[in-house]
């Protein structure tokens, strides 16, 4: 069985989405692992990489509330084709965003679902996964991203088993008013880093 | 007058009756594309309100905030914008504020001004896609809540998009 797990953020480099895939590779145990970079390339690339794929695990953030223009270009490309490269292949997606809610990713986790039937392939499983800033800063299993780990361990166990099932979205073990206040520091320190005041973040053009 | 703009993605012949409408509309089109998203959050934490690449998806941002309207025009693509208009709108992020706040009992993002264009979408070549049309729908509704907007109007047009049904 051959999996590719098709890192989608258009950041280089770190990401929630590379975070992400890296947590569910540990857990997909005996099988080939096909990595693929989508933050830039076309279709044509996306094609090559998928061939022979059983599963499709694409992850990516939620941008404006989709699929991001990156991605969504490579699957516009890639759609009419890759069911000729992958003819058996399941779609799996993995959506985060910054916000604490994964439920906010259930459109991007429905417009995958539309290019999965138009492609002419099967729908596995998405997850919507919220909180995406906090992937780089706790352990995947541990603390405040607990859930995230079991949910890990059960969606590599559906994709290994050929199985498909529900779309679910998750939030962290962590309380939300504690969530904002984290992220409102954060900014704030960013911004402080690049020399900018407080009231500067604000500013209208 | 009422000041609108419009985003889209027609195809040059149609798009070329766009530009002589009336001089309170302005028209950006979204092809060639602009270059996508990076996700470096410069626009809320280095140049807040301004995207640091400096292609022309910056004029898109400007110009949003002093319109009554802003009217896109996208082929309906997998339930949602197009490549060529989502890239446009990715790159539009810095218009909110980078913290956030409650609403609905969801978490959104804060809002940079005061007031919001209203939003009008026209989704077209349409037709046999009808599931797709309601995440459109649903689509738009999330859209406006995140831009601050408080008025939203979607319509769907099954093969091309006439603009004598856009300008109206």
């Amino acid at each position: 069985m051959k999996i590719a797990l098709i890192n989608a953020s258009p950041k280089r480099g770190d990401s929630a989405s590379r975070t992400l895939l890296q947590a569910l590779e540990k857990c997909l145990h005996d099988t080939e692992i096909i990595w693929h970079d989508s933050a830039s390339g076309d279709g044509e690339e996306l094609l090559r990489a998928v061939g022979g794929c059983s599963a499709l695990v694409f992850a990516f953030p939620l941008y404006v509330d989709g699929i991001p223009a990156n991605l969504l270009r490579q699957l516009e490309q890639a759609c009419p084709s890759v069911a000729q490269a992958a003819p058996e292949a399941k779609v799996y997606a993995l959506v985060n965003n910054g916000f604490y809610d994964g439920c906010q990713n259930a459109l991007a986790l429905e417009m995958m679902q539309y290019f999965t039937q138009e492609a002419g392939l099967t729908w596995g499983q998405g997850i919507g996964v919220g909180a995406g800033g906090m992937m780089q800063s706790a352990p995947i299993g541990k603390g405040p991203l607990t859930r995230l780990g079991k949910t890990m361990d059960v969606l590599a166990d559906t994709i290994l088993q050929r199985r498909s099932a529900e779309n679910i979205t998750i939030a962290p073990n962590f309380p939300r008013f504690l969530y904002i206040q984290a992220a409102h520091m954060g900014w704030r320190l960013q911004a402080k880093n690049n020399g900018l005041k407080k009231s500067e973040l604000y500013k209208r053009y | 007058m009422v000041k609108r703009l419009i985003l889209h993605d027609l195809p040059p012949q149609m798009a070329d009756k766009l530009y002589t409408y009336d001089k309170d509309t302005t028209v950006f089109y979204a092809y060639p594309a602009v270059r996508h998203c990076v996700g470096c959050f410069g626009c809320w934490i280095k140049t807040p309100g301004q995207c640091v690449v400096t292609d022309r998806a910056r004029e898109f941002c400007d110009m949003m905030p002093r319109q009554d309207e802003v009217i896109i025009i996208s082929k309906l693509t997998f339930g949602g914008l197009s490549p060529d208009v989502k890239a446009v709108l990715d790159r539009s992020i810095g218009y909110m504020l980078p913290f956030f706040r409650i609403i609905n009992g969801e978490m959104h993002h804060m809002q940079r001004f005061a007031s919001s264009p209203a939003l009008t979408y026209h989704f077209y070549q349409t037709a046999g896609k009808s599931a797709q049309k309601e995440t459109a729908q649903k689509l738009a509704a999330a859209n406006a809540l995140n831009f601050g907007s408080s008025k939203v109007i979607v319509r769907f047009h099954e093969d091309d998009v006439l603009i004598s049904e856009v300008l109206l």
